[in-house]
């Protein structure tokens, strides 16, 4: 564990009794208004605190890395940057060949190792600049510099992994978060149109909200041929997380169909094979059985996502006539079943002729 | 003239009697001169009849389709022929065809009128094929290939053909008498015209047709809806041929659709039109719409749901009608970019002594002479045999005819220069009518596809049980043993060449004769081992039939360019040596895209690029839109 409270100070407060620095430097927690350019302030004033020896540097930047999330300061690359300047240049780099293999000034090493995995955790990734920092500090040898390395060859890699990309920083918008939240889930069909409605548009909505709501052409033609005796089903909420954030989101689906176990056709069988006279798509062998949709899972076949400014109920009974008005007229006559998780559970159809307590999920 | 009447007599005594029979009723008071005038016509319409007497060979298993498992019936080195009293009377109907045709009134009309429909029914240029005794000309298929090459010099001869290989023929082949007298009289006197109706906005299902038609409580009358797209003589036609679903069955889960066939009045109402110029700017297609269309249920052609039959009679010769078309585009291109670059040549630098322009024209050439040579052979085909399978055949001449007048026409462009920039330049023209081929109706990609699937479903047929063993190679260890000998030179891409067809040629053939040779028996080889490898899932093998498809197109017009060039080598034909060079080059270049391509093919997947192009562009779906980041992106 690295001291909570810098060593250093108690030391420095008995030899210099310049009371106001020592404050100062104590209250990495104290400082009022936590915020970049104070945290900037502070390692400032370390620096020309003690510009000769710069007594106590790991233990003051073990501190500072221990408050950068309160001052919002983790993402920010210059902060690292400015952290590690404040060791001095040349003193630690190995002359030999041994100094350079046995970790050369260990404590210090360890702590700007430390200081660089901070930074990889919290996705930073350091640039040329601070290459040639850290080798003015520790050589070309030191392990820190290595580390850099390692950092700089994996880090660019998983920058653009995600098939899903979204800005960085992420908007602070919780509805541009739905917006990526809903296009992730529905990228599975390539189809899948996301559309923004505005409850306010429903006449009998309570909630001002908006809604994004994603659906496919093929989720159409499901829902459309649904049979009427059996409900919908209106799940969640579900969460997705995009990136640190949580975004809730709600399904429409219905049960399972049980499917008919189709033969599928001899494939060494070629005597066969079906041509049209012509066709404006591309023949396909479609007689083995009717395709499945992605939409189509074991445990159900979801119609529709969406998610909602507010979470609520009466937001997505909005979503339900949206969606009605939006191509899916067979939603004014279905049975439309609520099995939220939070709040009470209810079943309604929606146009509110039947509403009865089901029992909770 | 006796002789003439007897003949006349013998072939329709209805009309006689319908005729005798007016003209007794008629009230002597009307007899006037103009009705004489009017009966001498009729006279003398009645009496050009002449009898045609059609002898036809029996039928014979389908030429190309049989290529896929490696037989070639020599029969098609036979170039056909037409008898000396057949071709006579065809020049010299041609030649007044083309007196009609070069008047400025027809050639350079581009929109259809009364009169210009009008004119050409007084040239009996209307109804080709149908009954002379309405006044059409009872055309064989060759024939109708050369009056079609005279048709494609005017400016509307997408409507004209349209109108003659779609509308007339079906009412010809499958149109009920009925039918035929209400509507065919009425196109071949240049009173109406007809347009047909297939392609339509892309449905949501995998239906092909989403135009239905429902039969009334009364069965009595049909009514009609939806959209077809894309319609030649969509807005100007007075019939629509109509195909739409009437019927599903249902199996299994799995829908199956009903087509029938309809001949819809646009006086029916509910019909409503929106014209839209076509690429080359001259003839017009229309999106036709019918709301609740009442048909009566004498209007269905041929027989209800059979719309399919309907639909695979016609089609054949309509795409063999591209042939012609196209042909008559390159020979334009051909005369104009001689004529261009003799004049353009000035001393000492004779332009068309140059390497760069003899090649190029010299290519042009050989496309052409193919293309010729295939419609004709193909013609002679469905004209010699009775009732030959000739859907393959067709559909080559209609992919290979538009893709060489394409091909040839954009590298034309190329050649000549900057000078072809301009939108109204002949060379510009020309290309936009080429392009016009290959997209009208049925693009040529879905039809490249198509020709493998026609040949493959046949083959499969054949070889289903070789498939099957060939497939399952440890259930039949001895077969695969056997197989691995007996097949070992076509392992090594040199297989025994044994079915001599150079003994059906000239003696100069045989070179060519046998690139032939080797081409047919690899291409048997190449649809064993498709099969072998996908079995019935060759279906979905797109990239694979498409290269398939290719094959044959080269194929079969190498057999037609040597037999054509024998033919006329042996009988001595004004240039017929010229004729020998062109079908050597041409099989030396064909040869060489087969081998690749069917190398392809049996080699498999993991040699070509297919699988990296399916990877990337699965990714493209995914995104939407071309996704690489741009080249000065920076990532740190």
């Amino acid at each position: 564990m690295q001291p909570t409270t810098p060593l250093f100070l108690q030391k420095f407060s008995s030899n210099a009794p310049e009371s106001k620095e020592l404050q100062r430097l104590t209250s990495f927690e104290n400082v009022e208004n936590k915020n970049r350019d104070t945290y900037l302030d502070m390692i400032r004033i370390f620096i020309n605190r003690n510009h000769v020896y710069r007594r106590g540097h790991v233990e003051f930047i073990y501190s500072a890395l221990k408050n950068m999330e309160s001052f919002g300061v983790q993402k920010d690359l210059e902060v690292y940057k400015a952290l590690i300047d404040v060791l001095p240049k040349g003193k630690f780099i190995p002359t030999n060949v041994f100094q350079a293999e046995f970790m050369h000034y260990p404590k210090q090493q360890q702590c700007v190792i430390d200081l660089l995995e901070q930074m990889e955790d919290n996705g930073v990734m350091p640039d040329y600049e601070m290459e040639d920092l850290l080798s003015n500090i520790f050589g070309n040898r030191g392990f820190p510099l290595r580390k850099y390395w390692r950092m700089m060859y994996w880090m660019p890699k998983f920058k653009n992994s995600s098939p899903w990309p979204v800005p960085s920083p992420l908007p602070d918008n919780i509805y541009e978060l739905a917006k990526y939240a809903i296009q992730r889930i529905s990228s599975v069909d390539v189809q899948s149109q996301i559309t923004v409605y505005q409850t306010k548009e429903i006449e009998s909505s309570i909630d001002d909200t908006w809604i994004v709501s994603a659906q496919a052409p093929s989720q159409k033609d499901l829902l459309k041929n649904h049979d009427l005796k059996e409900p919908v089903y209106v799940e969640g909420s579900f969460r997705i997380w995009v990136k640190d954030q949580l975004v809730n989101y709600f399904v429409l689906k219905r049960q399972p169909k049980q499917h008919i176990k189709t033969i599928k056709d001899d494939l060494d069988d070629v005597s066969n094979i079906r041509t049209p006279i012509f066709s404006f798509q591309k023949p396909i062998e479609k007689q083995v059985q009717v395709m499945q949709s992605v939409h189509e899972q074991e445990d159900g076949v979801i119609l529709a996502v969406c998610a909602t400014g507010t979470s609520t109920k009466d937001s997505l009974l909005s979503w339900i006539r949206h969606l009605e008005k939006d191509g899916n007229p067979v939603l004014s006559d279905a049975l439309v079943v609520f099995t939220l998780r939070t709040g009470t559970r209810e079943v309604a159809t929606v146009n509110n002729v039947e509403q009865k307590q089901i029992e909770s999920k | 003239m006796l002789k003439i009447r007897h003949k006349f007599a013998s072939v329709s005594k209805l009309s006689v009697i319908r005729h005798l029979s007016s003209q007794s009723t008629q009230p002597a008071t009307k007899e006037t001169s103009e009705y004489d005038d009017h009966r001498l016509r009729e006279f003398e319409r009645i009496s050009n009849i002449q009898q045609k007497v059609k002898t036809k060979k029996p039928q014979k298993p389908p030429f190309v389709k049989n290529l896929f498992l490696g037989i070639f019936d020599t029969d098609l080195l036979t170039y056909p022929e037409l008898t000396n009293e057949q071709l006579n009377n065809l020049n010299s109907k041609i030649k007044q065809a083309e007196m009609i045709v070069q008047q400025n009134e027809v050639k350079e009309c581009d929109r259809i009128s009364k009169d210009f429909l009008k004119r050409l029914a007084t040239g009996r240029l209307l109804g080709l094929q149908g009954s002379q005794l309405m006044g059409g000309r009872e055309l064989s298929v060759t024939e109708m290939c050369r009056f079609t090459e005279v048709i494609s010099d005017i400016n509307l001869k997408n409507s004209v053909i349209n109108n003659e290989y779609l509308g007339v023929q079906t009412l010809v082949k499958c149109g009920s008498d009925n039918l035929k007298r209400k509507y065919l009289q009425k196109i071949i006197d240049g009173d109406s015209l007809s347009a047909f109706c297939t392609v339509e906005p892309l449905p949501s299902k995998i239906d092909v047709f989403g135009v239905t038609a429902l039969r009334s409580a009364d069965g009595k009358t049909w009514l009609l809806n939806g959209q077809k797209k894309l319609v030649i003589n969509g807005s100007d036609a007075d019939f629509y041929v109509v195909v739409a679903t009437t019927n599903y069955i249902i199996r299994d889960e799995i829908r199956e659709q009903k087509f029938t066939a309809f001949l819809v009045e646009r006086d029916f109402g509910g019909i409503t039109s929106s014209r839209q110029s076509s690429v080359d700017g001259v003839f017009q297609l229309s999106d036709v719409v019918f709301e609740n269309t009442p048909i009566p249920s004498e209007n269905i052609i041929g027989i209800e749901e059979e719309g399919e039959n309907v639909l695979s009679t016609v089609y054949p010769e309509y795409r063999l009608s591209t042939g012609p078309i196209c042909s008559v585009i390159l020979k334009n291109l051909i005369n104009k970019a001689t004529e261009h670059y003799i004049n353009a040549s000035k001393a000492p630098n004779f332009l068309y002594e140059t390497d760069a322009i003899r090649i190029k024209m010299g290519e042009f050439l050989s496309s052409l002479y193919a293309i010729d040579s295939m419609v004709y052979l193909t013609a002679g085909l469905v004209d010699n045999y009775e009732n030959q399978d000739t859907e393959l055949e067709s559909t080559i001449v209609k992919v290979f005819a538009s893709e060489q007048a394409f091909m040839a026409t954009s590298s034309c462009l190329d050649l000549i220069g900057p000078e072809t920039s301009v939108d109204k330049h002949w060379c510009n023209q020309l290309h936009k009518e080429a392009l016009c081929q290959v997209t009208l109706n049925d693009n040529n990609d879905n039809l490249k596809i198509l020709i493998a699937l026609f040949g493959l479903r046949y083959a499969g047929q054949k070889i289903n049980t070789l498939v099957k063993e060939l497939r399952n190679p440890l259930f039949n260890a001895t077969a695969a043993l056997k197989r691995m000998w007996t097949h070992r030179r076509h392992a090594d891409d040199n297989p025994k060449l044994d079915l001599f067809l150079y003994h059906h040629l000239h003696p100069s053939c045989v070179q060519a004769a046998q690139r032939l040779e080797y081409c047919v028996l690899r291409l048997q080889y190449a649809t064993e081992i498709f099969f072998t490898r996908y079995g019935a899932e060759v279906i979905n093998k797109h990239s694979e039939l498409r290269l398939l498809g290719e094959c044959v197109i080269d194929i079969y017009a190498m057999a037609a360019c040597l037999g054509r060039a024998s033919r006329s080598y042996c009988i001595g034909l004004q240039h017929s040596d010229h004729e020998m060079t062109l079908a050597a080059a041409f099989t030396v270049n064909a040869t060489k895209r087969v081998k690749s391509k069917l190398l392809t093919i049996i080699d498999g997947p993991f040699v070509t690029t297919d699988e990296n192009f399916r990877f990337v562009s699965e990714r493209l779906f995914n995104c939407k839109n071309y996704y690489p980041v741009h080249p000065l992106t920076r990532n740190f």
